[in-house]
């Protein structure tokens, strides 16, 4: 299975395209990287690919669903990626209730579902959305940023349970990152624009 | 010894909050944190998120909101630091770079609000286009609002407000997130250079690589205390140079190294352990771990706070 962007692009100001014929494409159970320096739309594309937002030019192949999305979004600021409020178990079984196993890999407490988004840390709430995107019927997860904001034990601990859970049931990744230790250790091709 | 810059002597911050009806309650979110700063260093505070970094940068700034409850000495060049003092030196001698972009006005263009911090009058325009020059910002940049800015451009946008102003002691609360490779080398740089003109620079972040590439000191942060205070250049190897264990994980986590997670998480701050904070975390616990909270102790030329460091 391919989710695969033609000939995209994209402006928000007339005079000024962000990027016009780029070509991008991620097969299931590839791990890929999405370089650019800030700016240059890496987080459009994003949006662009999960079917959030029509590209200007360009067509976009993406595995049909009636229900879920299968191309699920990681963003780099949960905070603002879940509804402040909702306590966060309704956050978590947004799509549907995800995998008990993956919960507890995550490291996800049973006492966090029970608060509010604004009494939970960056790392707590970026697990959360972590198992929200990885629902049954995902196939392509894109992060973008996903690990940015959080420390370095925090990030090896999220990347390791996404990593194994990408290889299990074979989706296709798109790693949209600035650091270059991250992109070489777990990708295993890079698009620059 | 000459005297710190900037000196906090066991700070701690708690938030009163009303619980149920009128019934209020107090949660410890900082305890008994202490730091300093010479002329001329880079210090830098490394911690998870919700480990409290941000409210420390607030607490020096004197900017809690009211509900906030400081105990605890900050000290400015060996004087008190109290709350007239710093209305007088905030903004000038002191400056934040802050989190997030939030922080800008959303009514004002971006070229004027950088212009605010410029001391020198005749100056305000040439210096504001020579720091957006250098970031990479297009003159144009200065004409738009802050909504319109991506969140790298509004990261550049704030750090050149900040050292606008020329400040003696900045504080740059998470300055990197959201930069690529080459805004973080130009905004890394930019604070070296401040530095080596003889400022002080306590930089903020849960980047260990961007701390360890300009830092001279490292203070080690969990869950709202501070745990380690090492030399940047004791992150070297498997980490043996490091007295706690939580900051031996944290480097051996990183990318390039082993990539290596430990389980569980850190605490939410209204279930702190009695003992050690990191005590359930941490292969060396001991009976002795869960009693009481470890004093931050001299060891090494640095400072820790486990009873095993040697």
């Amino acid at each position: 299975m391919l989710l695969k962007g033609e000939r995209l692009g994209y402006y928000y100001d007339k005079n000024e395209w962000i990027f016009r014929n780029l070509d991008i494409s991620v097969d299931s159970g590839e791990i890929i990287a999405l370089e650019a320096p800030s700016g240059k739309g890496k987080t459009t594309i994003a949006q662009i690919l999960a079917g959030y937002i029509k590209p200007i030019e360009g067509q976009v192949y993406r595995p049909t669903f009636n229900t879920v999305n299968p191309v699920q979004l990681v963003w780099q600021h949960p905070e603002k990626a879940v509804n402040p409020k909702w306590k966060l178990k309704k956050t978590l079984t947004e799509a549907c209730q995800p995998d008990q196993s993956l919960i507890e890999r995550l490291g996800i407490e049973q006492q966090w579902l029970e608060r509010w988004p604004n009494e939970l840390s960056g790392g707590e709430l970026q697990r959360i959305c972590v198992a929200r995107a990885l629902h049954k019927d995902t196939k392509f997860l894109i992060a973008d940023e996903m690990t940015s904001m959080l420390d370095a034990l925090t990030q090896a601990h999220i990347w390791q349970v996404v990593l194994e859970v990408v290889r299990e049931r074979n989706i296709g990744l798109i790693v949209i990152s600035h650091d270059k230790h991250l992109v070489d250790r777990i990708c295993n091709r890079v698009v620059i624009l | 010894m000459t005297t710190p810059v900037l000196e906090a002597r066991d700070i701690s911050i708690a938030f009163c909050q009303y619980s149920k009806g009128l019934r209020q309650s107090y949660h410890k979110m900082i305890t008994n944190l202490s730091l300093d700063v010479y002329e001329g260093e880079i210090v830098a505070i490394v911690g998870a998120s919700g480990s409290g970094k941000s409210l420390l940068a607030h607490a020096i700034l004197g900017i809690l909101p009211d509900n906030c409850q400081v105990t605890g000495e900050l000290y400015y060049h060996g004087t008190i630091l109290d709350k007239q003092r710093l209305e007088q030196l905030r903004g000038k001698e002191i400056a934040l770079v802050p989190q997030s972009v939030n922080y800008l006005d959303p009514l004002m263009r971006i070229g004027k609000q950088v212009a605010l911090s410029v001391q020198d009058n005749s100056k305000k325009t040439t210096l504001v286009s020579k720091l957006f020059a250098r970031f990479g910002l297009n003159s144009g940049v200065e004409r738009l609002y802050s909504f319109q800015l991506s969140g790298g451009m509004a990261r550049k946008v704030l750090i050149s407000a900040a050292i606008a102003g020329n400040p003696k002691l900045l504080i740059a609360d998470e300055p990197t997130p959201g930069l690529d490779e080459d805004g973080v080398r130009k905004a890394l740089s930019s604070f070296r250079e401040l530095a080596a003109q003889g400022h002080s620079i306590v930089m903020i972040t849960h980047d260990l690589e961007a701390a360890l590439a300009i830092a001279n000191r490292i203070v080690v942060f969990y869950a709202g205390t501070t745990i380690e205070i090492a030399s940047a250049t004791d992150f070297n190897g498997e980490g043996e140079m490091l007295r706690h264990p939580y900051s031996r994980a944290l480097w051996q986590a990183l990318p390039q190294n082993g990539f290596t997670p430990i389980a569980g998480s850190q605490p939410l701050y209204d279930q702190l352990p009695n003992g050690c904070l990191f005590a359930p975390r941490c292969s060396q616990k001991a009976k002795a771990c869960e009693e009481r909270l470890p004093l931050l102790r001299e060891c090494r030329n640095g400072k820790v706070r486990c009873i095993h460091a040697t």
